[in-house]
């Protein structure tokens, strides 16, 4: 059985405005994904470091191999913008920046970060360059290249749609859908390469597969409304 | 510190109360409504919908409301098996999809607003490397709806039809709960005390008082939350968009990229005042800031 973890912010310190749902919302993935829970840190427990490599970009603190690279799925609730997903507590520099970023080299696969705006995607500031040279054997990045709400159910819809066997993919636009305004952005990155193709993804088949799209050959990025 | 927008939406003095009808799904009612999205299959139950599978499409009904979500099995979403020459026209999208919301009538009386068109897209590319792969996979038709002229917000009031390059109809949904106009009313707050209620409350109170919070827009309509839930009563709410302003002297890469929010502020001082079922309390729900 694949193994999970989540982190969410409630509490920003005033860094930004403070969520209410990301906690019930990272919680109910946590808690209804058939899964192996690993860990799950919430408000100052929940740090950037952990989703970063020690020694690449700035700062160079990093622990993700101690963290996110032991479980095949983790799930991030907190703020974001285009720049990276932003935490409660300046352990590190409290962002989690793409080039800090290399995913995949562990256990990791799919990273969903319900956050505003972390997968945009504009002319000259292309969503496979800036988070591209994350993927070390990581299989997706799902996220939001909009605005999206403070929303309570999503995570634990998506976990349901995983555990009817939906594609990965699947499963997050349908949550999206479920739990968003009308216009609302949802977009995802998946790796293909090595002879692994990702795009028929699901929790069910792929958890406990040891195969890794590395070196990924080109990227694959989809968005669309909701 | 909070910046409002210089002019606030004005709300009536008072709303309806619209009572939910309960859906009342049930296996064979399910199956039945299937059938009309051309799927004959027996429904199976889960906790939170119906669903109804035959080889080439399903369909989810979700038992909290009157909605319904339609995917075919072979929908090639990422257009990676035929060109983007068999994309519908925006004319032809339009068309067809407002053929196929008006044949569901029967679950859904309320008239759509003038759908708007959005595009699936597709990028492939290497990080860096040669200019990506760009192109358009499937068109979107929206829909939104309205009540008593006041927008329906929220995730669960809206429809979707999804178009790609089969020349079928893809994917497709709707979001939707009947309601029954009562005789009881909401007594409203105006803008302005709902935006004291936001700056009072835990969410915001500590951040403005040492940065600047900018409210872009604020609208009132009435909040319905997600299918797979329940839900008594429309509330009437302002959502409202802003975004946290960057500090002066900041990179400009870091004010180029927003830091917005969305979060919807009760629009009544009160809930309602006879609740229809206390087992689901008519109280404001959670995505609700009161």
């Amino acid at each position: 059985m694949g193994l999970i973890a989540i982190e969410w912010v409630l509490e920003y310190h005033d860094r930004w405005t403070n969520p209410a749902n990301t906690r019930a919302n990272a919680e109910g993935f946590y808690n209804t994904l058939n899964a192996t829970q690993k860990f799950a840190h919430g408000d100052d427990d929940a740090q950037d470091k952990h989703f970063e490599q020690s020694g690449v970009g700035a700062p160079l603190a990093g622990s993700d191999t101690a963290k996110v690279e032991k479980v095949d799925m983790v799930y991030f609730a907190g703020h974001a913008t285009s720049l990276g997903f932003e935490f409660g507590v300046e352990k590190d520099d409290a962002r989690a920046k793409p080039a800090e970023i290399r995913w995949g080299d562990g256990r990791l696969k799919w990273v969903v970060l319900n956050a505003c705006n972390v997968l945009v995607d504009n002319p000259g500031f292309s969503a496979i360059d800036r988070w591209g040279p994350a993927f070390r054997g990581l299989r997706y990045i799902l996220g939001f290249g909009s605005l999206a709400a403070d929303e309570a159910t999503r995570g634990g819809l998506f976990a349901e749609h995983l555990n009817e066997g939906d594609m990965i993919s699947e499963a997050w636009i349908k949550a999206c859908e479920a739990t968003e305004e009308s216009g609302t952005v949802w977009a995802y990155l998946r790796a293909d390469g090595n002879g692994v193709s990702t795009e028929r993804d699901t929790w069910i088949d792929d958890a406990d597969t040891r195969n890794k799209p590395n070196p990924p050959g080109p990227l694959h990025y989809l968005q669309g409304e909701v | 510190m909070l910046i409002k927008p210089l002019q606030l939406p004005s709300t009536p003095a008072s709303l309806p109360v619209y009572r939910t009808i309960p859906p009342g799904w049930t296996l064979e009612g399910a199956a039945r409504f299937a059938m009309k999205l051309g799927v004959h299959a027996p429904a199976k139950a889960s906790e939170l919908w119906f669903v109804c599978r035959d080889e080439e499409s399903r369909v989810e009904i979700f038992r909290a409301s009157n909605s319904w979500r339609m995917t075919r099995g072979a929908f090639d979403r990422e257009g990676t098996t035929s060109g983007p020459e068999e994309i519908p026209s925006d004319e032809v999208a339009v068309e067809r999809a407002n053929a196929f919301i008006q044949g569901l009538r029967d679950i859904q009386m309320a008239r759509a607003l003038p759908p708007t068109l959005s595009r699936i897209k597709a990028i492939t590319g290497v990080p860096g490397g040669a200019p990506h792969s760009n192109r358009t996979v499937a068109v979107q038709a929206n829909y939104r709806f309205a009540l008593d002229d006041l927008p329906l917000k929220g995730p669960g009031a809206k429809a979707q039809v999804t178009m790609g390059t089969s020349g079928k109809i893809d994917r497709a949904y709707l979001f939707w709960r009947q309601v029954e106009r009562t005789e009881e009313r909401w007594t409203t707050r105006p803008a302005a005390a709902a935006l004291d209620a936001l700056a009072k409350s835990p969410h915001f109170a500590s951040v403005i008082r040492k940065k600047d919070v900018e409210l872009l827009q604020i609208q009132v309509g009435w909040l319905c939350l997600p299918p797979t839930s329940v839900q008594d009563t429309l509330f009437p709410v302002y959502q409202i968009r802003g975004r946290l302003i960057v500090e002066a002297d900041a990179p400009r890469e870091e004010a180029e990229a927003p830091r917005e929010f969305l979060v919807y502020v009760a629009a009544a001082a009160r809930t309602p005042p006879q609740p229809a079922r206390l087992d689901t309390a008519d109280r404001w729900p959670e995505l609700v800031i009161a």
